[in-house]
């Protein structure tokens, strides 16, 4: 009876934050920052779920892994860009997002019927009442056993995939020193080690310094 | 009332369902990484409640696969959306259509 009550009590509530994530409750600030908190309720209540399916291991590594490490990286991102609610400000209607709206939602609807019909965890056997588990399911130490025994292969291909991630965000998100310039100054001596001349002051590219000011800047908007 | 496999299913393909609304509606692209972040999770539900209703643990193990390649893909996804920003100053992701400068 309990584990009925947690059910419904984690399941509606990661529901409600998932929908919160992308309709964010407060209409005025449609800012990334309210989606990310939103997202961390719903993983903490999916790592709920996964504590009452016996999933103790999994359990732990939602907290650790997407609660903790992928959404403190969202934030970082989020704090990094300076991001006010200026990407999305209006809500507007397009014909898009209502193709796309009727789509998920078809989708879902379509997912839901299909799960429902008995015929469908019929196969599975067993699938009203849970199998009989020992103490140790879920837990580290078998996991770890088939971590290194039956899925070793793919175990050290993930390993190298993270490298390669690691490795990639780093190129990707390195400030190319020949496009993007910290200041106009280092733009200009940039140029100037390159071509041995000063700048064309009409030609310049618009650098992030310059940008960011968006009129009333600092002086160095230089007539063009 | 217990609670059954087709429970998690449906809360699972629910949420799946909602993370897919979120990448077709919202414009933002780092909203729109949050909700493929929902979408993995729905799957990893699914995953770790066929294991627990069949009695292996083949899902959790599975779950763990699709942790990893989530954490790969927010690094690499967020470098992108950090370059993107820096090169049009926004995150619209229908303004940033262009694959040049």
């Amino acid at each position: 009876m309990a584990e009925t009550i947690l059910f419904w009590i984690f399941a509606v509530g990661s529901v409600l934050t998932a929908l919160a994530v992308v309709f964010p409750p407060i209409p005025k600030a449609r800012a990334p920052i309210h989606s990310a908190i939103s997202l961390v309720a719903c993983m903490f209540c999916i790592a709920a779920l996964y504590a009452m399916l016996a999933a103790h291991l999994v359990a732990v590594l939602q907290v650790l892994v997407y609660a903790g490490a992928i959404m403190v990286l969202f934030i970082f991102v989020i704090m990094l860009l300076n991001l006010q609610a200026d990407a999305e400000t209006r809500a507007r209607v397009s014909v898009a997002k209502v193709i796309g709206g009727v789509l998920a939602a078809g989708m879902g609807i379509a997912l839901v019927a299909y799960i429902a019909k008995p015929e469908f965890t019929k196969p599975i056997g067993a699938a009203a009442t849970a199998a009989q588990v020992d103490e140790t399911y879920g837990t580290l130490k078998p996991i770890g056993r088939m971590l290194f025994e039956k899925y070793l292969l793919p175990f050290e291909l993930a390993s190298v995939l993270l490298l390669v991630a690691i490795v990639g965000a780093v190129i990707i998100a390195k400030r190319d020193p020949r496009t993007t310039f910290a200041t106009e100054e280092e733009r200009q001596r940039l140029y100037r080690e390159r071509h041995g001349k000063k700048p064309m002051p009409g030609s310049r590219r618009r650098t992030p310094a310059t940008a960011n000011d968006g009129g009333h800047g600092h002086g160095h908007e230089e007539g063009a | 009332m217990t609670i059954g496999l087709e429970h998690y299913l449906i809360l699972s393909a629910v949420l799946f369902s909602i993370g897919a609304l979120g990448v077709l509606v919202r414009r933002n692209a780092l909203v729109v990484f949050m909700c493929v972040e929902l979408m993995l999770n729905a799957v990893n539900l699914t995953f770790v409640a066929f294991s627990r209703f069949r009695g292996d643990l083949d899902g959790h193990v599975m779950a763990f696969f699709v942790m990893a390649v989530a954490a790969a893909e927010a690094a690499v996804g967020l470098a992108i959306i950090l370059a993107l920003f820096r090169s049009r100053k926004t995150l619209n992701v229908d303004e940033a259509d262009l694959m040049r400068h």
